[in-house]
């Protein structure tokens, strides 16, 4: 262990870039906490840096607090210099890896920064099944190249990521799309706030309609209607968010739609029995009706089926898909 | 190998325990211009780089498990009681819609070379079934007869079928590899059969695949030659112009094809578990089978709606009745509703289907009658 410390050096922050280099890993992080605590204590752990082939120091672990001392206007730290000590930058990576996963949990990014950094350096399949299950990864090769994908995304899709606004699942959807498909549907998802299930639900309604349609997503969500929806002062966002959803479904399913429509509609023109309820399949796939009734004692069952039996209006009931 | 579909094997991996079987020491011979890994070597080997599915690599494997299964179908829709005799899985051919792409974690083409072995053992279970009629095939998970010129499947499966007589066999193909069934002696209870589609379809989405016309070709010749012929419109799948898209299909059929010595023609619309869609859209970015309104059907596969499908199958019967079909049409894994509006009768149940399939084979091959009481008549 003594080895690895490496020699103690007062280096001039200058020398340092302000990227996270090739051997650290932390992404959208928030420096207030740590100027707070740097310009109260001081630094406490001294960082570990070495030499880069350009005449300056690359961190090797460090980056947030040699951020945070920059912040603070300090133009001098101390610090470890591991060139010898970590000679192989495989070395030099793993420590500010392992010193990280013992004090912290990653984001999304800062694994995938991980991920893409392991590769210069360790077999695939060396990742798959040693490192990806330390940062609670499947290790399945089309995670592991999700990850990488990540940071080409755009800075602002990747602060959504590492700030959990948007789902890991829907961003697996939104790598496959083109860039400026993936710049507006992340823009709406942010915009409509739409929780998983909606985030996935828009993109592929986006990218069904967008395909069968032969319209680019962001024309399809230029249209008119999307932006009349967006700019509906009468609307708040939930609202918004179910309307953009159903507007981009009748236009997916527009047969299916209509028939669910015409379903609904008939079946709420019923003077049911308060205690009575109609089902049906909501895909109208099962042809079969289901009449649900609650009661309390078998009197009240007797008093809804007779309301029932005398009801005419049960005639009108149509067939699922039968054409109006 | 792959004269007849444009594919070739690269590299062949023969894995543990199936050396010894005399079937892998046969395609290894007879596919010398591949790379030949054994035993241990077989779990090191990577895949073909940029073919995820690895369609270059033909693995012969002994499988564990029964050869023999009945066809999983399900219990919410009508399913014909078929068996598959699993010969392998995957397919030199690349259908943009096939469901194997989502089936199996294990890439590569498979040939199970254990099957001559294990044939005994399932002809004892054949027998021991009495009377029942086994209607068997092996073009389930991978096609009948794409890799028979180098397995030849041909060569020793139909002698076991003359050999049981309540055993139907059907080799599913898109393929033309028909020179080992046409220097084959046998012909009784053996059905062959083509899945069709549309040119547009066999054209965009079938890569590999012949030409509608060269398979029913093929067909042909097979006819010619004494064969049963069978045929699957599966999947039949909404594009510009279906309706005389398919009708020229059966045009085609009509013109190559005597109809009177077709056993079966199977209609079965798109259907797909739902993570099949992202695989489809990964691999065919520009394939536009996933356009139409696709639900979750009762059996969690994704289909069309309804109405849909019941226009397509009614149009599709429609057309081979006026080519002659007038009985062996069927559904596959349709609703009892769906068989009534579109052909205008069911069979009510999958037992009630079984038994109607059951009875084109006693018809066609001559079989002991099943009891007159259990018929369906369409």
């Amino acid at each position: 262990m003594q080895s690895k410390a490496g020699e103690g050096i007062w280096v001039d922050l200058g020398s340092i870039a302000e990227d996270p280099g090739p051997y650290t890993m932390s992404y959208g992080f928030d420096l207030g906490a740590l100027c707070e605590s740097i310009g109260k204590i001081g630094i406490i752990n001294p960082l570990l840096v070495a030499r880069n082939e350009r005449g300056g120091f690359d961190i090797v672990s460090g980056y947030r607090r040699i951020l945070a001392l920059k912040d603070l206007g300090e133009v001098r730290v101390f610090a470890r210099d591991v060139t010898s000590a970590l000679s192989s930058p495989l070395e030099r990576l793993l420590t500010g890896f392992y010193e990280n996963l013992a004090t912290r949990n990653f984001n999304d990014i800062e694994k995938a920064m991980i991920l893409q950094r392991l590769q210069r350096y360790v077999g695939k399949k060396e990742i798959l099944s040693s490192f990806m299950p330390l940062l609670s990864l499947s290790s399945h090769e089309g995670t592991l190249e999700l990850y990488v994908k990540l940071l080409d995304l755009e800075e602002a899709i990747r602060k959504a990521i590492a700030h959990e606004e948007i789902s890991i699942k829907a961003v697996k959807a939104l790598v496959e799309l083109e860039r400026p498909s993936q710049k507006i549907v992340f823009e709406w998802i942010v915009a409509l706030k739409l929780n998983l299930n909606q985030q996935m639900r828009f993109i592929e309604y986006a990218q069904d309609i967008s395909m069968r349609d032969g319209v680019t997503i962001p024309e399809l969500l230029s249209e008119e209607i999307f932006l009349e929806i967006a700019e509906d002062p009468r609307l708040n966002n939930p609202q918004k968010a179910k309307k953009v959803l159903e507007t981009l479904r009748v236009r997916r399913y527009p047969r299916l739609a209509r028939a669910q429509h015409d379903v609904q509609r008939a079946i709420s023109a019923l003077s049911l029995p308060p205690a009575a309820v109609i089902h049906y399949d909501p895909y109208l796939e099962n042809p079969n009706y289901h009449l649900q009734i609650g009661f309390k004692d078998g009197k009240a069952l007797r008093k809804t089926i007779q309301e029932l039996h005398v009801l005419d209006e049960l005639e009108a009931i149509p067939e699922l898909w039968e054409k109006r | 190998v792959g004269k007849a579909v444009n594919f070739r094997i690269k590299k062949i991996i023969l894995e543990k325990d199936a050396e010894k079987c005399s079937l892998a020491q046969s395609v290894t011979e007879q596919l010398q211009s591949g790379c030949l890994f054994k035993g241990d070597q077989a779990d090191q080997v990577p895949g073909i780089e940029g073919s995820d599915l690895d369609k270059e690599t033909l693995r012969l494997v002994s499988f564990p498990g029964q050869l023999l299964k009945p066809c999983p179908g399900t219990r919410e829709y009508l399913c014909c009681g078929y068996q598959i005799l699993h010969i392998g899985t995957n397919c030199p051919l690349d259908c943009s819609y096939c469901i194997l792409q989502a089936y199996f974690n294990q890439p590569s083409l498979r040939v199970f070379v254990n099957v001559a072995q294990q044939l005994q053992s399932i002809g004892e279970t054949l027998q021991a079934a009495g009377p029942r009629i086994f209607r068997i095939g092996t073009g389930e998970f991978t096609d009948s007869l794409a890799l028979d010129p180098v397995v030849k499947w041909t060569e020793f499966l139909p002698p076991f079928v003359t050999k049981h007589k309540n055993v139907v066999l059907e080799f599913k193909t898109k393929t033309l590899s028909v020179e080992g069934l046409l220097s084959s002696p046998y012909r009784e209870r053996i059905v062959v059969s083509w899945s069709l589609n549309s040119r547009f379809i066999a054209a965009r989405e079938e890569h590999g695949a012949p030409s509608i016309k060269k398979r029913l070709e093929a067909a042909r010749t097979c006819q010619r030659e004494g064969y049963t012929l069978g045929f699957h419109f599966d999947p039949l799948i909404e594009h510009p112009s279906w309706k005389e898209e398919y009708a020229r299909t059966v045009d085609l059929l009509d013109h190559f094809i005597d109809p009177s010595k077709i056993i079966w023609i199977s209609l079965g619309c798109l259907r797909y578990m739902p993570p099949l869609k992202k695989v489809i859209r990964r691999r065919f970015p520009e394939t536009h089978i996933l356009d139409g309104e696709f639900i979750p059907g009762l059996d969690g596969k994704m289909r069309y709606i309804k109405p849909l499908r019941i226009e397509i199958y009614g149009f599709v019967k429609e057309k081979l009745a006026q080519y002659g079909i007038r009985s062996g049409a069927y559904l596959c894994m349709e609703s009892s509703d769906v068989w009534l509006k579109a052909l205008g009768w069911s069979p009510g149940t999958s037992k009630g289907l079984s038994r109607y399939l059951d009875d084109r084979a006693t018809k066609v091959f001559g079989l002991p009658a099943q009891s007159a009481s259990t018929s369906l008549k369409e």
